[in-house]
């Protein structure tokens, strides 16, 4: 499927090392972020345009890949876990990464002794500064051309792969701020190869093609009932006094508490029965457990809905 | 151990119960299944056919060399 054109470019910004800047995406407009020299790592932020509360979980993201790829949404924190945008394009040479987090001065003080090193969470807080946010607003980063591995211990960066010319196109699905900068740590990591360089930041107008998109994604991945704004929410103030004050009136409301057991009698016949025994030890330690289990892994198999990537345990038997 | 397991075997041809424990929300996913009326009516009922319907799936899986020859383990997890 090729992704849908968008309109004619309303922003065109050269973010010389080691800058960023906080952009408005509108819904159906397209966010170009492109390599000049190439090598260079990206970190991005995504915040809710009306609501600087909803922002970019990368965490979430996480649950569908470790990659960010073509058709990938950028999802919303929970409960609001919504698609902010969508990833129309990407270059084969650009890996992404969710497992990085966002570079911040402190590694840099505590391995090189330097206090003064450029780094993504000091960018990030300068660039949404322009909108009022604090550095406490900037959240992990979905990093484009980071080329990330991992193994048993953890994550490690290996050399960048990206090369001139290279874009990703990401679909606003709801008005958005949208914040890439240039990684501050690619000097001293490997991140960027050890040197700085210049990206492209285009804004796309809304076309006919990107606007129906938008919203077909929109309606088709934003209206749930678990998918709670603020006006869902028991309190919806936000806090301005940073120090947590117990409410001593407070009565909490967790879901479902407290859970309401019942045991149900199950009759196998022996034949039957034998064939579960054999699960013992591998399903469970009981027979409940076994039968428990059991019915559990079928409902998720044949009844789960797949509209997030989780548990695919037929794909992984095909 | 593998003795103690041998020895507690069902040996002979009876039918066997099992008392399963399920929460409120897992027993909604029997009231989704009872309105599909496929697998049964009572929960004991469901839960048993739903059991045995696994079980003969994973067998055909099994069954066919191209896949994959494991069967799903406890600690396989569903994702939370």
């Amino acid at each position: 499927m090729s992704a849908p054109k968008a309109g004619k470019s309303r922003i065109d910004l050269r973010l010389d090392p080691i800058s960023g800047k906080a952009v408005p995406v509108h819904k159906g407009e397209v966010l170009r972020i492109s390599q000049i020299e190439g090598g260079q790592c990206v970190d991005f932020n995504c915040f809710n345009l009306r609501d600087h509360k909803e922002y970019m979980s990368v965490g979430h993201m996480r649950r569908e890949g470790f990659r960010t790829q073509a058709g990938r949404f950028i999802w919303s924190n929970p409960p609001r876990y919504r698609p902010m945008m969508q990833v129309l394009e990407m270059s084969p040479s650009c890996v992404t990464d969710l497992l990085g987090a966002r570079c911040s001065a402190v590694p840099f003080e505590v391995h090189f002794g330097i206090d003064d090193q450029p780094n993504c969470q000091d960018t990030l807080a300068e660039a949404i500064g322009e909108y009022g946010l604090t550095p406490d607003d900037v959240h992990d980063s979905l990093n484009f051309w980071m080329n990330t591995e991992w193994d048993h211990v953890g994550s490690y960066t290996v050399w960048n792969t990206g090369k001139a010319g290279d874009h990703v196109d990401l679909l606003a699905l709801m008005d958005v701020l949208a914040v890439p900068v240039t990684c501050g740590s690619g000097n001293l990591w490997v991140t960027s190869n050890f040197s700085y360089k210049p990206i492209r930041v285009q804004v796309f107008e809304t076309s006919r093609a990107t606007a129906a998109l938008a919203e077909k994604q929109w309606k088709a991945h934003a209206s749930l009932q678990t998918q709670r704004t603020p006006k869902d929410f028991k309190n919806s103030t936000i806090a301005t006094d940073p120090v947590p004050r117990r409410d001593p009136t407070y009565q909490p409301d967790y879901v479902n508490f407290p859970i309401n057991w019942q045991d149900i009698e199950v009759t196998f016949s022996s034949e039957e029965f034998q064939k579960i025994w054999q699960h013992r030890g591998m399903l469970g330690d009981t027979d409940e457990e076994v039968v428990r289990t059991l019915f559990l892994h079928w409902y998720l198999e044949n009844r789960k809905k797949h509209g997030l990537r989780w548990y695919t345990p037929r794909q992984s038997h095909a | 151990m593998a003795e103690e397991k041998y020895q507690s075997r069902p040996m002979s041809p009876r039918p066997a119960k099992v008392i399963v424990r399920f929460d409120q929300q897992q027993r909604k996913l029997l009231d989704f299944l009872r309105k599909e009326a496929t697998f049964g009516t009572e929960d004991g009922e469901i839960i048993r056919n739903i059991v045995l319907d696994y079980l003969a799936q994973q067998k055909e899986l099994r069954s066919k060399p191209a896949r994959s020859q494991r069967l799903p383990a406890r600690n396989r997890g569903s994702r939370r």
